[in-house]
């Protein structure tokens, strides 16, 4: 069953498409993080599904109800925090969780008071006087108490010094570990994403690329190297799995997209002079980055 | 409700150092409230001084109420696109309905019950105090909706600032912008009417359009989510209903039409008097004080002195004043239509007014005090000085008019037609339409409805030649019935009833006003027309304000005349208007090309029949449980095989058989203008009907009928469509009408009407199609 789900959502702000045709889907329990660059949507694509903003076309459905009537209900179930989103930051971090526990009748005030523990959070603090990290800290908290269904983070890791990050992914994993709910995670930081997801979806320019679990993702994209004399030509045209092709003297290198067991058979008939051939997985990372140049992704994404 | 109250409570929280503020600046009226009665009610300048401080501070509390509102913006805002409620289970309702209770409790209930304490404290009573907290109320909720609106599409309280800051004095700016406009409309009209009479009504109106569309304005922003163009497009509408809303009364503008064919009635000039008559008590809110009659006395016939504005001042006998600013009494074109006995008299001489004592003089505005002020001069001996800004005027008679139905004349764009003379009690009633009358909206001080009133400066008087002698109308028998619809038009159409009733306790016990008298009586119509302006210094002494909750009795002191030296002008003898040579109205031939002559078949679904006259339904008002519907007039779908678009329905409930009558009619004309017309080309009547299977009427309405006696034939409305023909040779008048020969040539309209004989607290259905006139 998929928690969420759109339909050639798009979004416009005047002429131009911040998200574009979006068809995605994110299945419940996953941890499905949404990967693109600066200004790639993801933001947008998070709005829209919370009904912060309209969709210009298109339908998304989360929980099963159309985006545009999320309501009180829906909401009672779905944590949202954001990285810039407008707390009321002249409270104490206790009034602010007391604040909220009104709104939701599932509230767990132990459940509170561990993740208060777990993060480290002073509740005589006033947010107001609370770092960035724990300011994120506590917002997370005001957003998993009453243990939602739906959990979205948008660009959560951002502006967080590595510890607090540490922390800050720690702490969602073992929750995920003890709790059944679904994670929606937007952010540029691929070795962050890495450690903390298990599908992901690669957005630019407010389309899809890519969109599939992490494992299968990482299972499918190996880097290959080989030797090939000068004289040895490629051939023409290239596979369309190819990617990253990088040839220097007899030196060849290039990230085989649609790698399979038993594959490396193939390989050697198209490439019959070559020898020394060798293998390795790629992280998260360097296949985003294949990715990036493949698609000529939008600069800014220099984590990638 | 508990959610609601839970995130007002965090707003309490959030804002209790400007929620302090507001309850200082709440608190300071009613301190000066409490200081003004212990210690300055005897030293007037001292209570002025408060009095200052206190319309001050609400100034400051109409900013405070501003500013305060955009503040609230940053709570649960719906311009932003990371407001953190927006993903909470915080509806927008809820939202809604959080701030509209947070902002109701301080920016409104405080300052209306600060308001309240004060007036309490200084002695006014509970159901004046109840006018200004509804009127404080409306105020505030007005400067609140529209700061609310402009908090709603500004993202940050500084912008707030800059729209605030260009769009409030926008608002006040757009009332000069009405009043130029007014002006402007004043001085076209002619005659003029002081369309700024309208002000009050429509600065009602406007107030009231701002509350309910910055309400949805504001509602529509927090459901839209950010949706900009909506608040932007409703803000763009909201700016030209501001600039364009003086419009509305652009079509009572009239065009300039060349004076009447009446003449002014001799004048020669004197001393006049002016007479502090009749102080009376009169408390309306927001003001308290006195109203009284300045008579001008020792005038001559057919002159009249009007007070158009009095700048009232009181000397205490220290020698300390108080001034109050002046007030304008209205319109030196707004008259009553019941003139006093002395004026009508003199506009009527030579002839002897018989129902004079019926009148009584109508009271102006001599003193008109904030009810603070008011409680200073209790029982103290002031004098009171005004400076009257008077208007002479001249009456003059527009026409006569004969007691005869259809008779009329045309005086300008005027045109007076009589409707209707029937005996009533001990007297007349006399029905006329006025069209092309200056018509406006204004609010009956008693009902507090916004009516119609006629604003022509013109009075009517059943007139006796031969004997001399003259009737004016009761002064509450006015029935003005104005057509809606109509007025709406270039050509305004006004009905009213006069009653003119004889006056046995009158100084001639011996008249009456019966078929004898009226039998060479006319109607006739005096206009008052304004000569000069000029001011006055009037000064009173030596009186005291009575107790304001408690209600003297009037009180008549003719020993209080005070003498005023008015400039005198010479003004031309002339002749009274030759009466006979007024136009009367005659009929015309109706004629038709072929057999027939088509009255209408509706199929156009308008109320205008093929020979251009209007189509009306009309009932009693006599609670008899009469119902009609439609009302006003319009064809229902469907009609007879022969024009199967629309046709005529009547339906309802007919009322009781008993005085005063009930009647149920549709009727039309014949011509566009009421004209009379003559059917002698015809010979019957023929139509489509059907109906309830009950007995109905077509009648016919004569000149020659003066009682509702009309000649009519009866027919019976099938359950289907039948065709009905009718000899005008079968019509009767009924057994209790005066009898009048059989005569076709001064017929005015037709009617179609439950036939009274039978019908009796009964349900009626008539529909009625293809009507003809057969030759």
């Amino acid at each position: 069953m998929n928690v969420i789900e759109t339909q050639n959502l798009t979004r416009k702000f005047g002429p131009k498409e911040a998200v574009a045709g979006l068809d995605l889907s994110v299945e419940s329990g996953s941890i499905y993080a949404l990967l693109g660059p600066n200004g790639a949507g993801k933001t947008t694509t998070l709005k829209t599904l919370m009904n912060i903003l309209t969709p210009s076309s298109g339908k998304a459905k989360v929980l099963g109800v159309d985006s545009r009537c999320l309501s009180p209900k829906e909401f009672s179930q779905i944590g949202y925090v954001s990285e810039n989103q407008e707390i009321p930051e002249w409270m104490k971090v206790s009034e602010f969780l007391d604040y909220c526990k009104a709104f939701y009748p599932t509230w767990d005030g132990r459940f509170a008071q561990k993740l208060v523990k777990q993060f480290a959070l002073d509740p005589s603090q006033k947010l107001k006087n609370l770092s960035r990290g724990t300011l994120m800290k506590a917002a997370l908290v005001s957003s998993l108490a009453y243990r939602p269904q739906l959990l979205v983070l948008d660009e959560p890791f951002s502006g967080l010094d590595p510890l607090i990050r540490e922390e800050f992914i720690q702490g969602i994993l073992e929750l995920t570990d003890q709790e059944q709910w679904t994670v929606l995670i937007s952010s540029h930081d691929v070795d962050e994403v890495e450690k903390l997801a298990d599908w992901v979806g690669i957005l630019d320019k407010g389309k899809l690329y890519l969109s599939e679990p992490i494992s299968k993702l990482q299972a499918r994209f190996m880097q290959m190297t080989l030797r090939l004399p000068v004289s040895a030509s490629l051939p023409r045209p290239l596979p369309s799995s190819w990617m990253a092709l990088q040839r220097e003297g007899t030196s060849l290198q290039f990230v085989e997209s649609a790698y399979r067991d038993g594959m490396e058979k193939e390989l050697r008939r198209l490439l019959p002079e070559g020898d020394g051939w060798g293998s390795a997985p790629l992280s998260l990372r360097e296949i985003f980055v294949a990715l990036a140049r493949e698609f000529r992704m939008t600069n800014g994404g220099g984590q990638l | 409700m508990s959610l609601i109250w839970h995130i007002v409570k965090k707003d309490i929280r959030r804002f209790r150092l400007p929620i302090a503020v507001g309850l200082l600046i709440a608190g300071i009226p009613v301190l000066l409230g409490i200081l003004d009665v212990l210690f300055a009610s005897k030293d007037i300048q001292l209570h002025t001084l408060y009095l200052k401080l206190y319309f001050g501070v609400a100034w400051v509390q109409t900013f405070f109420v501003i500013l305060m509102t955009g503040v609230t913006r940053g709570e649960e805002s719906p311009a932003s696109t990371t407001a953190y409620w927006m993903t909470r289970p915080i509806s927008p309702v809820m939202a809604v309905k959080a701030k509209a209770l947070f902002l109701g409790i301080f920016l409104v209930l405080v300052p209306v019950l600060s308001q309240s304490l004060v007036l309490a404290l200084e002695g006014v009573t509970a159901r004046d105090i109840g006018y200004a907290d509804l009127e404080m109320a409306f105020r505030l909720a007005e400067n609140i909706l529209l700061a609310w609106t402009l908090a709603s599409i500004t993202p940050t309280t500084g912008l707030f600032l800059v729209a605030a800051t260009l769009v409030f004095p926008l608002q006040w700016l757009a009332g000069w912008w009405m009043l130029f406009w007014k002006d402007f409309l004043d001085s076209k009209a002619d005659p003029p009417f002081m369309a700024t009479t309208l002000m009050v009504t429509d600065s009602i109106v406007i107030g009231a359009l701002t509350i309910l569309g910055g309400a949805i304005l504001v509602v529509r922003q927090y459901q839209m989510r950010n949706s900009r163009r909506t608040v932007y497009s409703g803000l763009a509408l909201l700016a030209l209903f501001f600039l364009v809303q003086p419009l509305w009364r652009w079509d009572l503008q009239k065009p300039a039409v060349p004076s009447g064919t009446g003449d002014s009635i001799h004048v020669t000039l004197g001393k006049y008097k002016v007479s502090r008559d009749s102080l009376g008590w009169s408390n309306p809110r927001p003001t308290m004080g006195y109203w009284g009659d300045l008579e001008f006395t020792g005038r001559s016939p057919g002159e009249d002195i009007r007070v158009l504005d009095i700048n009232p001042t009181l000397v205490l006998p220290d020698g300390g004043t108080f001034s109050n600013g002046h007030f304008d009494l209205g319109s030196e074109y707004v008259w009553n239509n019941d003139p006093d006995s002395q004026v009508a008299q003199e506009a009527l001489a030579p002839l002897r007014l018989l129902n004079k004592d019926r009148f009584h003089p109508n009271g102006d505005y001599l003193l008109r005090l904030d009810p603070r002020i008011y409680q200073h001069f209790l029982d103290r001996p002031v004098t009171y000085r005004a400076n009257l800004d008077l208007l002479r005027i001249r009456y003059k008679v527009e026409g006569e008019i004969p007691l005869t139905i259809g008779a009329g004349f045309r005086e300008g764009s005027n045109a007076v037609t009589l409707l209707d003379v029937s005996p009533v009690g001990s007297g007349y009633q006399v029905k006329l339409q006025d069209q092309g009358l200056d018509l406006a909206f204004n609010r009956d001080p008693k009902t507090k409805r916004v009516i119609f009133y006629v604003e022509d400066g013109v009075f009517y008087a059943l007139v006796n030649k031969k004997l001399g002698e003259a009737y004016l109308p009761e002064p509450h028998s006015q029935n003005i019935r104005v057509d809606l619809h109509q007025a709406k038009q270039a050509l305004r159409v006004k009905q009213e009833t006069l009653e003119f009733i004889s006056d046995p306790g009158g100084p001639l016990k011996d008249s009456h006003l019966d078929k004898d008298w009226i039998k060479d009586a006319v109607l006739v119509r005096v206009r008052m027309e304004p000569v000069e302006e000029f001011r006055k210094k009037l000064e009173v002494g030596g009186f005291s304000l009575v107790e304001n909750n408690r209600r003297p009795p009037l009180f008549h002191n003719r020993a209080l005349w005070y003498s005023l030296e008015v400039p005198v002008i010479e003004t031309d003898r002339s002749q009274v208007t030759d009466w006979n040579a007024l136009p009367r109205v005659k009929s015309q031939k109706l004629t038709a090309p072929g057999p027939s002559l088509l009255l209408d078949d509706f199929e156009k679904g308008g109320t205008v029949n093929r020979l251009g006259a209007y189509w009306y339904d009309q009932a009693d008002k006599n609670t008899l449980g009469t119902v009609l519907h439609p009302s006003p007039f319009q064809p229902q779908p469907g009609g007879c095989p022969a024009s199967p678009q629309f046709a005529a329905r009547i339906w309802g409930h007919f009322g009781k058989e008993q005085y005063p009558w009930p009647f149920v009619d549709l009727g039309c004309g014949f011509k566009p203008k009421d004209d009379y017309v003559d059917l002698a080309h015809f010979s019957a009547f023929r139509f489509f009907t059907k109906g309830d299977g009950k007995p109905y009427v077509l009648m016919v309405d004569r000149a020659a009928n003066t009682d509702y006696g009309y000649y009519q034939s009866g027919f019976t409305a099938h359950k289907d469509w039948t065709q009905v023909t009718l000899p005008l040779s079968g019509f009767y008048q009924p057994v209790w009408a005066k009898p009048v020969p059989m005569d076709w040539s001064d017929v005015r309209q037709i009617q179609f009407s439950p036939d009274g004989g039978v019908f009796s607290d009964d349900d009626f259905d008539l529909w009625v199609d293809q009507i003809e006139l057969v030759k």
